[in-house]
């Protein structure tokens, strides 16, 4: 009873906040109630039992990116002088496409046909020996990180690496 | 062996342009007053160093036997090969990229030198990471490293192509670009979130072997449940994207007018061609038993995308721009080759039935990526060649250039000539074999439709040639240019004219590669 | 009544539905990048709530793994995006995208 309760009120705090993300006029507005949305998704990570994930999304998510986001802001509004008002146009059609969207994955929720077509393997994942009495979510998540997503932890950290550069090349001033 | 050894062994040129790049950018913190030049030869170095290493991973004999036996005595050498593969599409592809890359990187010096001005180590630097990137983009065999690599390529390219910094159309192109990427980025994450869920897993192979008993022993295709067929075509966005295909195309003008003309070149030619590999690695080979569901779809999408970049392109009059609309419609050429799919295919693929006919169009698009890969790099090279002396790509800046400067101009017209499908250019066989390879799939109206596209095609592209040879130019003084961007130029028609005229070994070329997997993909699971 | 894995798809489709919307009607540059975020958390309940429902075993946590790598992508994304609004606005002080059209749309 207490997930439902709890999967109920983070629901709502999502889509409210979401909402108000692409409809609000006023963009610091905006930014703060992404920042709502972020924090109710960690709360679902939690129910899900993504106490690691939830954290990494607090900290990365609206700790970083969120940060980022409200300081190219206030950024671009002091650079103007002016606050910057946020129209919306089109809305016809976003509205339209955004049902469509909706319907087809609200389908598939329903319905759940053939979701669980591949879950029925009977063979034992090799991983699992490696795994052999761990009981936290982040040493799983640790030994999973580095043993079989090796190649893309890897190349995830060149990534990091060269959007930093990348950034700071086009941002910084001319000499 | 060794986990390490495997390492080094599978991801040799990847490694090798990873110290490189790294090199490049902490080169420019040792030795500030190196001069610029050195950069860009550093440059070539890589992609000619990771084209040596990529034939000698083709050309070891016992590679296959190796890596598969390291797989299966070493637990977390299984994982990197179930994540990495290098079969023929890889290595194929690679090899095209790295030759992509080389003719590029040869444009480059002269037009980072004069457009140029400060951070042009990290220029390089990221050219060769946007290299990596696509390595990793065609090698790729698992959801997660694969959305990854494309968006490395994707985030390298919005930097690269905002890199004219006093010029507005630049970061401007750039952010048009990155709002398309990104969101297509999202929708293909969505996608592959509804494939993990219909599926269990993110090993493409792992997935293909699941759909393998519906096949079964007709190889007629079967419908696929639709989270997967949705999934697929929310991928779709995001590989669409990469390859500009209609309906996700809208970036393409404007990054390939507002970027610096090599990283134009550099999106047109080597990005090209990984995204089509990616596309027929996800869709052809991947999800090949699923044909029955995306086959009409890339049909329709095909016929689309080559008759809008052909009618678009009739009214641009700045060259860089008409690049981008027929670098769309050869996009829908290929899409020819990929709709041209049946499970059949599949099941020579993974080695399951012997080749029987020559009516498989997976080659043929391998034969026609190289062609394009080489005209479209003459092409670029030379209106490379007129930028950097008229400082302008609009349709009259290259009025007269036949007097001006006679090879730039025939070179030109024979680029024009390949992409048109003229014989024995590489381009006319090319088409030859994708839409010889759609008749006999039963996809006659869009054979019919390439070839009539072809034809519109040769409208546009004959009109800068008419420009050059019939037009008084506007300046009487001679176009010349460095070594560099000319020996491009020539290497680009002299490829394109090589792959035409040795149209039979080039073809078996492309169709050994093909099977000649250095590693089978479906490395039995578990 | 219990949560079952298709309420957390109908959310995440909302969510995802939302962003769409955003992403149609809105014409800020910074605007579209929070649409964009919102879809990409759509994607991570997804993945979060597959893995869990669909997994039999909790240790084989593929879809967790999966978010983790989409927040790194939108961390790497968000930097760039800044970058880029910075750029632009340095060379043309606005930012609104259907204002810049030195390049046709």
């Amino acid at each position: 009873m207490g997930e439902v309760i709890a999967f109920y009120i983070l629901a709502l705090i999502i889509v409210l906040g979401a909402l108000a993300v692409v409809t609000g006029r006023n963009l610091f507005h905006c930014g703060l109630s992404l920042a709502a949305v972020l924090l109710a998704v960690a709360g679902l990570f939690i129910l899900n039992g993504a106490e690691f994930l939830a954290w990494v999304q607090v900290l990365i998510y609206v700790g970083a990116v969120l940060v980022i986001i409200l300081y190219a802001i206030m950024l671009s509004e002091n650079i103007t002088g002016e606050r910057i008002l946020l129209i919306s146009q089109n809305r016809g059609v976003g509205f339209a496409a955004a049902t469509l969207v909706f319907a087809l994955i609200a389908f598939l929720g329903i319905s759940l046909s053939g979701l669980l077509a591949g879950h029925t393997s009977s063979v034992k994942d090799p991983v699992l020996a490696l795994l052999e009495g761990a009981d936290s979510n982040v040493i799983v998540f640790g030994t999973l990180l580095l043993t079989r997503y090796i190649l893309p932890f890897e190349f995830a950290s060149v990534f990091l690496v060269i959007a930093l550069i990348g950034a700071l090349v086009i941002a910084r001033t001319a000499e | 062996m060794t986990f390490k050894d495997l390492f080094i062994l599978l991801l040799g040129p990847e490694l090798w342009l990873t110290f490189l790049g790294f090199f490049l950018f902490t080169l420019d913190l040792i030795f500030p007053r190196a001069p610029k030049k050195v950069f860009g030869l550093l440059t070539l170095l890589a992609f000619v160093g990771g084209l040596v290493l990529v034939a000698a991973q083709v050309l070891s004999p016992d590679l296959a036997d190796e890596v598969r036996q390291a797989a299966q005595e070493n637990r977390l050498g299984y994982w990197l090969v179930t994540t990495f593969s290098l079969d023929g599409l890889a290595t194929f592809s690679k090899g095209a990229i790295f030759i992509g890359a080389i003719l590029i990187a040869l444009v480059t010096v002269d037009y980072v030198e004069k457009n140029l001005r400060e951070g042009i180590p990290e220029f390089y630097g990221l050219m060769v990471f946007s290299v990596l990137a696509l390595c990793f983009m065609v090698s790729s065999v698992e959801l997660i490293t694969l959305f990854l690599a494309i968006e490395f390529a994707s985030i390298s390219s919005y930097i690269l192509a905002a890199y004219l910094r006093g010029d507005p159309k630049s970061s401007e192109a750039a952010m048009k670009y990155f709002l398309v990427g990104a969101t297509t980025t999202a929708a293909g994450l969505y996608g592959m979130s509804l494939i993990y869920a219909g599926t269990g897993t993110t090993y493409l192979y792992e997935m293909t072997a699941q759909f393998m008993p519906q096949l079964g022993e007709t190889g007629v295709a079967f419908s696929p449940p639709l989270p997967v067929l949705i999934g697929l075509l929310m991928m779709l966005a995001t590989l669409g994207f990469k390859v500009a295909m209609v309906p996700f195309h809208g970036w393409c003008p404007d990054a390939y007018e507002g970027a610096p003309t090599p990283i134009t070149a550099f999106l047109s030619v080597a990005s090209k061609i990984a995204g089509m590999a990616t596309l027929m690695r996800v869709f052809a080979s991947g999800f090949g038993p699923l044909s029955a569901g995306w086959v009409p779809i890339l049909a329709f999408l095909s016929l689309v995308t080559m008759t809008f970049g052909n009618l678009a392109a009739l009214w641009q009059t700045n060259v860089k721009r008409l690049m981008a609309y027929s670098s769309i419609s050869q996009v829908g050429y290929l899409l020819i080759g990929v709709a041209a799919f049946s499970p059949s295919d599949f099941q020579t693929l993974l080695g399951m039935s012997t080749f029987q006919g020559s009516e498989m169009a997976l080659p043929g698009i391998f034969y026609f990526l190289l062609g394009y890969a080489f005209a479209n790099m003459g092409a670029f090279a030379v209106i490379i060649w007129v930028e950097n002396w008229e400082g302008a790509t609009d349709r009259e800046s290259f009025e007269g250039l036949a007097q001006r400067s006679p090879v730039a101009a025939a070179l030109l017209t024979l680029s024009f000539l390949s992409l048109i499908g003229i014989p024995p250019l590489a381009g006319f066989f090319g088409k030859f074999f994708l839409f010889g390879a759609a008749l006999s799939r039963g996809l006659g109206w869009l054979a019919i439709a390439g070839v009539v596209n072809s034809v519109i095609s040769a409208f546009y592209y004959l009109e800068v040639v008419r420009r050059m040879y019939f037009f008084p130019p506007r300046r009487p003084e001679r176009v010349s240019t460095s070594l560099m961007v000319s020996s491009a130029a020539v290497l680009g028609v002299v490829g394109a004219f090589a792959i035409g005229i040795l149209t039979e070994p080039a073809y078996q070329w492309a169709m050994a590669a093909f099977f000649d997997v250095v590693f089978a993909p479906n490395i039995s699971f578990r | 009544m219990e949560i079952g894995l298709s309420h957390y798809l109908i959310l995440s489709g909302l969510l995802f539905a939302i962003g769409i919307y955003g992403i149609l009607t809105r014409r800020n540059a910074i605007a579209l990048l929070m649409c964009v975020e919102l879809m990409l958390n759509a994607v991570n309940i997804n993945l979060v709530a597959i893995n869990r429902f669909l997994q039999p075993d909790w240790r084989i946590m593929t879809g967790q793994i999966f978010a983790a790598f989409v927040i790194v992508l939108a961390a790497a994304e968000a930097c760039v995006g800044f970058a880029l609004v910075i750029a632009i606005y340095r060379n043309l002080n606005r930012i609104n995208v259907d204002e810049i059209n030195l390049l046709k749309w």
